[in-house]
C-alpha cells in the first residue's frame, strides 16, 4: 500500500476558493460553497491591552494588536480608522497575516469544526511561485494540522466543470484576464499570458466617465434617506451621521457602487465600435439610479466602457498605465500561438470562458467573434460556457468539490507522513 | 476503495486487448458506476469489415444513436475501412463522450478520470473527445484515424 493514499470518502474534505474579490469555503460533493464572503478585510486598532508598566527590562512597548473585520455585513459598517485590506495581490498571497485571518474566520464562523479532521484542497492560479506554494502546504499542515492536502491550479478545475481536459481557459476575473492552456489535465504554465484587463478596469473606466459628467458618487453609508428627484437632477438625500473613516474604506464603498453600476449597465459590443456608427439611435437606454437617488439614462457610454477589454489600441484605454496593454483576444492568441502545433486545434475547439467579469452582457460572444475573425479560416472557434451563472461565478470552487470526492482523486493527496517525510517540498511533486 | 489507488475495472483493459489482438469486439462502451469505479456496459460483436460505408453504418446505428446527453461514455471503436488507395486500415480509436449538456458532475469526473482509464491502453494511437452530437462524425474522424495511419 502506498503512504498517498487517504480514505477521504468516510471525511468530507473541505475545498477552499481564496479569489481576489470573494474567498469560497465548503465541503468536497456539495453543489455549492458553505460560504463565500469578501476577501477584503477591515483592520482597525484593538483595544488597548493591559501592560505592567513596572517592567524595565521591557521598555518597548510591543504593538498594538490589531482587530480584524472580516464577513459581508461586518465590513460595510463605517468605523473609525479602520484600513481595508487585501491578502492578495494579482492572485498571489502578499500578506500571510492577513490570509491567516481570513482562514481562521472561515474555519471558525463558517465551518464550524476543527481543521485537522478534514482533508483541504485549496485552489491556485497558474502562476503561484514555488515558495508560495511551500510556504502556504507548510502553514496547513503546520498551523493547521490538516490531516491531507492539495493544491489545485484553478484553469484545470475550469476546465474539468466543463467536461472538458484539454481547453483554452480564459478567467476574466476582478483583478486581470488570463488565458491558460489545458492539456490532458495539465496547465501550461510557460503559455500562460495574463492582461490587467478586467473588472477592475472596467470600474476604473465607469469612475473616470462618472467623474467626466460630473457625477459624485455617495456610497451607501452615508444616505440616511433620499426623495426621487428627475433624471439629472440634482439628489435630494439626507446625509448620515458617521464616525470619521479612511479613506481606504470611503473608497472600498464607492468601489461597490460602481461595481453595481457597472454591472447593471454595462454591456459589450458584439462588433468593434470603430465599425459602428457612434451615434446610433437604435440603442436602448438604460436608466440608474445612485444611492443618492440621482439618475441618469444611458445608451452608447453603455458599450464604450468596456470597449478597452476588446481593443486596447483606440482611447478607449484610460486611467491605466502602460500602452502596450493585450486585449482580451490577442491574450487568448498569445497563449495558443506559443503552443504546440498538434494541439492547438483541440484548444480553439475548447475556449472555456469563466471569471466574474465574463458575465458582462454579450462578453461571450464578443469574444468568438474577435476569435474567428484574427485566425485564418480553417480554424474551428468553439466557445464553452456554463449555462448557469452559479456554476460560472463558482466554476472552479465547484471544480474542487467534484475533484475532492472523486474515487480516483483520493491517490493523490498530499498525506501528513508524506509531508512528514518529505517536507514541504513534497507540494511540487505531488501537485503539478 | 482499492489500495493501488486504480479504479478502473481490469475489464477495461482486457476488453482494449482483445479488441486489439483479435477484434473480438467492434466497439464497447465504459461508465463510471455507483462506487466510482470505470466499468464496462454494453459491446458489441466483431465482424469481417472492409468497406467504409459498411463501417460508417455500424458507427452511425451502434455508436451514434446511443450516445444521450446525460450519460457520458468512454467509448472503444475499431476502425476498420478500406482507403481510396486500396489501404486496409484497421486502428483502435479511444472516444470520450461528454456533452455539453451533462450535469456538472459528470462533466467534472468524465474528463479527470479520462486519463487514467487511457492509461489502460499500451499503444493507442486515435483519440477524440467529442462534447456534441454533431461532433460525432464518423467522416470526421475517420479520415483523421486515416491521416495517423
Amino acid at each position: 500500500m502506498s503512504g498517498g493514499v487517504y480514505g477521504g470518502d468516510e471525511v468530507g474534505a473541505l475545498v477552499f476558493d481564496i479569489g481576489s474579490c470573494t474567498s469560497r469555503v465548503g465541503y468536497a460533493g456539495e453543489d455549492c460553497p458553505k460560504a463565500d464572503i469578501p476577501t477584503v478585510i477591515g483592520v482597525g486598532p484593538g483595544e488597548d491591552t493591559p501592560m505592567d508598566t513596572e517592567d524595565s527590562e521591557a521598555p518597548i512597548k510591543p504593538a498594538p494588536s490589531n482587530k480584524y473585520y472580516i464577513d459581508t455585513t461586518v465590513i460595510g459598517r463605517p468605523r473609525e480608522g479602520v484600513e481595508m485590506k487585501t491578502p492578495l495581490k494579482d492572485g498571489i498571497i502578499k500578506d500571510w497575516e492577513l490570509y491567516q485571518q481570513l482562514i481562521n474566520h472561515l474555519y471558525t464562523k463558517h465551518i464550524k469544526t476543527d481543521s485537522d479532521l478534514h482533508p483541504v484542497l485549496m485552489t491556485e492560479p497558474t502562476w503561484n511561485t514555488k515558495s508560495d506554494r511551500e510556504k502556504l502546504t507548510e502553514l496547513m499542515f503546520e498551523t493547521y494540522k490538516v490531516p491531507a492536502f492539495f493544491l489545485s491550479k484553478t484553469a484545470v478545475l475550469s476546465a474539468f466543470a466543463n467536461g472538458r481536459s484539454t481547453a483554452l481557459v480564459i478567467d476574466s476575473g476582478a483583478n486581470q484576464t488570463s488565458a491558460v492552456p489545458v492539456h490532458d489535465g495539465y496547465a501550461l504554465s510557460s503559455a500562460t499570458t495574463r492582461t490587467p484587463l478586467a473588472g477592475d478596469f472596467i470600474t476604473a473606466q465607469c469612475r473616470g466617465f462618472l467623474d467626466e459628467q460630473k457625477i459624485e458618487v455617495v456610497p451607501h453609508y452615508l444616505v440616511a434617506s433620499k426623495e426621487p428627484v428627475k433624471e439629472r437632477a440634482p439628489a435630494n438625500y439626507v446625509k448620515k451621521k458617521v464616525p470619521e473613516v479612511t479613506t481606504s474604506f470611503h473608497e472600498y464603498m464607492v468601489k461597490k457602487v460602481i461595481s453595481d453600476f457597472q454591472a447593471s449597465i454595462c454591456q459589450v459590443s458584439t462588433s468593434s465600435l470603430r465599425d459602428e456608427i457612434e451615434t446610433s439611435t437604435s440603442i436602448p437606454t438604460t436608466l440608474y439610479e445612485f444611492p443618492n437617488g440621482y439618475n441618469i439614462n444611458l445608451t452608447v457610454e453603455k458599450f464604450k466602457l468596456t470597449e478597452g477589454l476588446f481593443d486596447s489600441s483606440t482611447g478607449h484605454v484610460k486611467g491605466i498605465s502602460g500602452g502596450n496593454l493585450l486585449s482580451i483576444p490577442n491574450v487568448a492568441l498569445h497563449s495558443a500561438s506559443v503552443c504546440d502545433s498538434e494541439i492547438k486545434p483541440a484548444l480553439y475547439g475548447s475556449v472555456v470562458v469563466v471569471g466574474g467579469n465574463s458575465l458582462l452582457n454579450g462578453f461571450t460572444e464578443r469574444l468568438n467573434r474577435d476569435l474567428t475573425t484574427k485566425t485564418p479560416q480553417s480554424v474551428r472557434i468553439k466557445m464553452v460556457q456554463n449555462v448557469s451563472t452559479v456554476e460560472r461565478k463558482f466554476s472552479s470552487w465547484i471544480g474542487g468539490s467534484i475533484l475532492a470526492s472523486l474515487g480516483t482523486f483520493q491517490q493523490m493527496w498530499i498525506s501528513k507522513q508524506e509531508y512528514e517525510e518529505t517536507g514541504k517540498s513534497v507540494v511540487q511533486k505531488k501537485c503539478p | 476503495m482499492s489500495m493501488d489507488g486504480t479504479e478502473v475495472s481490469p475489464d477495461v483493459k482486457a476488453m482494449y486487448e482483445s479488441i486489439k489482438k483479435h477484434h473480438a469486439k467492434k466497439w464497447a462502451f465504459f461508465e463510471i458506476d455507483r462506487s466510482k469505479r470505470v466499468v464496462l456496459t454494453q459491446s458489441g460483436e466483431g465482424r469481417d469489415i472492409t468497406k467504409r460505408e459498411e463501417d460508417k453504418k455500424i458507427f452511425e446505428g451502434e455508436v451514434k444513436a446511443k450516445l444521450r446527453d446525460d450519460q457520458p461514455l468512454y467509448i472503444l471503436y475499431d476502425f476498420e475501412f478500406t482507403t481510396k488507395e486500396g489501404r486496409l486500415i484497421e486502428k483502435i480509436a479511444f472516444i470520450t463522450w461528454v456533452s455539453d449538456r451533462a450535469p456538472i458532475r459528470d462533466k467534472m469526473s468524465y474528463s479527470s478520470t479520462k486519463d487514467a482509464v487511457k492509461k489502460c491502453f499500451d499503444g493507442l494511437s486515435n483519440e477524440f473527445k467529442l462534447n456534441n452530437i454533431g461532433d460525432a462524425d464518423y467522416d470526421t474522424l475517420a479520415d483523421e484515424v486515416e491521416r495517423k495511419a
